[in-house]
């Protein structure tokens, strides 16, 4: 029996505990992001897995700079210069490829039940993350930049809002639009139920005339992660082009007007290069007027990813499709046809 | 004085604990019957808003695919067979245009959407692009659940709420949430001007995510699932993403076409 002289005391250890115990509880109760999140849109999955048509920057405000560096993109053979071969892909990479990420808390070394970072890990060439939740500061523009930068966040209700800073300078599309080193995202991952929706802006002052927002969904799996075959760091990087060895070797380059990749999304679907090489402007429905001024419709059809939706991977395994009757206007529909040449499976 | 201090110290734990309590986070609509959704909106969403056409998908939105260009949308092949058959000269013909702005297709063609209460329960997403109108109502009342398939059908919204730590239901702190709408009793539609059909069983479910970006942008994300029995083969999920406009300046309404920058 506890002496009256010393009930005060001991409902005061009682009320701290609880309020201890719930505050712990509390922790434990923020949105919880971990687990195996698997892209919710299979086919389109398959098809961004391959990186965009050669050529096709459509819908991604690059300023001239920009431009310039996207026109000389060399999708044949960018990945396999020396330099690039174990380069991971960016941060701001997050949501191009059939693979998942990874997703799990960090504890306070102290109490393990405190998160204080949530870590993001994928496949082999994405970098892995740590969003840090713990009220830290960001480093000195001047600070090491990575490939997967350096991440703060703080909880917006169900939205981890994430800044990231200190990228490296890379790609921030499979078939290589430019994104320099001081490039900022906004990053939200915002959980509903068993999906997961990541809303990402990307501010870049050097590549970009305005944020290029894009956003992607994820499904939570149960299934074990389909990724993490060895890491970048198992990466060697080796001589693979030919002639880079000759005495008189030339470094890869790829000029703008002997770019073929330009080419591509004339031929295919009847988009002016100039149109194709992006713009801010073609973010927004008023563009399609300016569009219909510039746009041919194309002679040929079917081109790439006709098959998708059979879920063929590649044209050229997909069976013939029936004969139907041309619409009005439109020019006649021809069968599949593979991949183009430089598209990365 | 000192057992006045002590018991002080033990109520304010005691309401700090029940705070708490209070604070985990809930997943559910409406904390009141008395409440209306206006009330009770975590964030506003009423004014005009642009679509952002970004790199996923620009090809399939800004222009029509051509016949045969169903990538990304997961059809069966009774799809595929209706989509080989199909005629947009014929459905303008018949004046079936706005097959193509049905429920499930709305929110991804390029367009300006003004947003506003129709009253308490009731949110009103009106499109220029086709000249639409969808209602999400908050409590429906039986006969609006069953009224007849129409081209927007009945959508039934509830708000999937969050109150952050600390924040009692009437303390005027911050609230979070999204936006949870279902759809159902649509009439027949096109997923895609060339014709990638839905059918009057299709239902849909979406989530709006409202955003502010740092940089005092405001920004909407959908995420639309859709199941089709006839004519998908797998749930159809989709994003759209919108940017909020300081007033109405682009919203240009334009009747149901089929016919622009047809490939």
């Amino acid at each position: 029996m506890i002496p009256r002289t010393k009930l005060p005391a001991a409902l005061l250890a009682n009320s701290l505990g609880l309020a201890l115990l719930l505050y712990a509880g509390r922790a434990r109760a923020q949105v919880d992001l971990s687990g195996n999140w698997q892209p919710a849109e299979p086919p389109f999955a398959q098809l961004i897995a391959t990186g965009p048509p050669p050529g096709d920057f459509l819908g991604i405000p690059l300023n001239r700079e920009g431009r310039a560096l996207a026109a000389s993109a060399n999708p044949d053979g960018t990945l396999e210069e020396l330099g690039h071969q174990c380069q991971e892909w960016l941060t701001t990479f997050f949501g191009g490829g059939v693979f998942g990420v990874e997703i799990r808390p960090i504890g306070d070394r102290l109490n393990g039940a405190h998160i204080v970072a949530w870590h993001l890990s994928g496949v082999t060439d994405r970098p892995e993350q740590t969003i840090w939740i713990d009220g830290r500061s960001p480093p000195s523009s001047s600070a090491l930049h990575t490939w997967g930068g350096f991440a703060i966040g703080h909880w917006e209700g169900n939205t981890l809002a994430v800044s990231i800073s200190n990228i490296s300078d890379g790609w921030m599309t499979h078939n290589f639009a430019p994104e320099s080193d001081q490039a900022t995202v906004d990053m939200f991952l915002s959980r509903q139920n068993n999906l997961l929706v990541v809303t990402y802006i990307i501010h870049d002052p050097i590549y970009l005339s305005a944020p290029f927002i894009r956003a992607d969904t994820y499904r939570l799996s149960e299934a074990s992660p389909s990724y993490g075959i060895g890491t970048v760091n198992d990466c060697l990087p080796a001589e693979s082009l030919p002639g880079l060895n000759d005495r008189n070797r030339a470094a890869p380059a790829m000029l703008p007007a002997n770019n073929p990749a330009l080419n591509f999304m004339m031929n295919h679907y009847g988009i002016p290069s100039q149109i194709a090489l992006g713009g801010a402007e073609q973010m927004y429905p008023d563009f399609q007027r300016q569009l219909g001024r510039l746009y041919r419709v194309p002679k040929g059809y079917c081109v790439q990813y006709c098959c998708f939706a059979q879920g063929a991977f590649r044209g050229d395994q997909c069976p013939a499709p029936a004969p139907a009757t041309p619409p009005a206007g439109a020019a006649a529909s021809a069968g599949g046809e593979g991949l183009p040449a430089g598209t990365r499976p | 004085m000192n057992r006045v201090v002590g018991f002080a110290a033990i109520a304010v734990l005691w309401a700090a604990s029940a705070s708490l309590l209070w604070a985990q986070p809930v997943d559910r609509s409406g904390q009141s019957q008395a409440a209306s959704a206006e009330t009770q909106a975590p964030v506003d969403l009423t004014g005009y808003w642009v679509s952002i056409v970004g790199s996923n998908g620009w090809l399939f939105r800004m222009v029509v695919p051509q016949r045969g260009q169903y990538a990304g949308i997961p059809i069966n092949g009774r799809a595929r067979a209706f989509a080989d058959a199909w005629s947009a000269a014929a459905d303008e013909a018949a004046h079936k245009q706005c097959e193509a702005y049905g429920a499930a297709a709305i929110m991804q063609i390029p367009e300006r959407l003004h947003v506003s209460w129709q009253d308490p329960q009731t949110l009103q997403i009106q499109t220029d692009a086709g000249m639409q109108s969808r209602l999400l109502r908050f409590q429906p009342t039986q006969a609006q659940r069953m009224a007849a398939p129409s081209r927007q059908g009945n959508s039934v919204a509830q708000w999937m709420l969050y109150r952050p730590g600390g924040a009692g239901r009437d303390s005027g702190a911050p609230r979070y949430g999204w936006l949870q709408v279902i759809t159902t009793h649509m009439l027949p539609g096109l997923l895609r001007k060339n014709g990638v059909p839905y059918s009057a069983q299709a239902s849909m479910t979406e989530s709006w995510q409202y955003i502010s970006v740092p940089d005092g942008e405001q920004l909407l994300t959908l995420t639309t699932t859709l199941t089709d029995p006839v004519y998908l083969a797998a749930p159809y999920l989709f994003n759209s993403v919108f940017q909020k406009q300081r007033d109405d300046s682009g919203w240009m309404p334009s009747p149901c076409s089929l016919e622009e920058l047809s490939q």
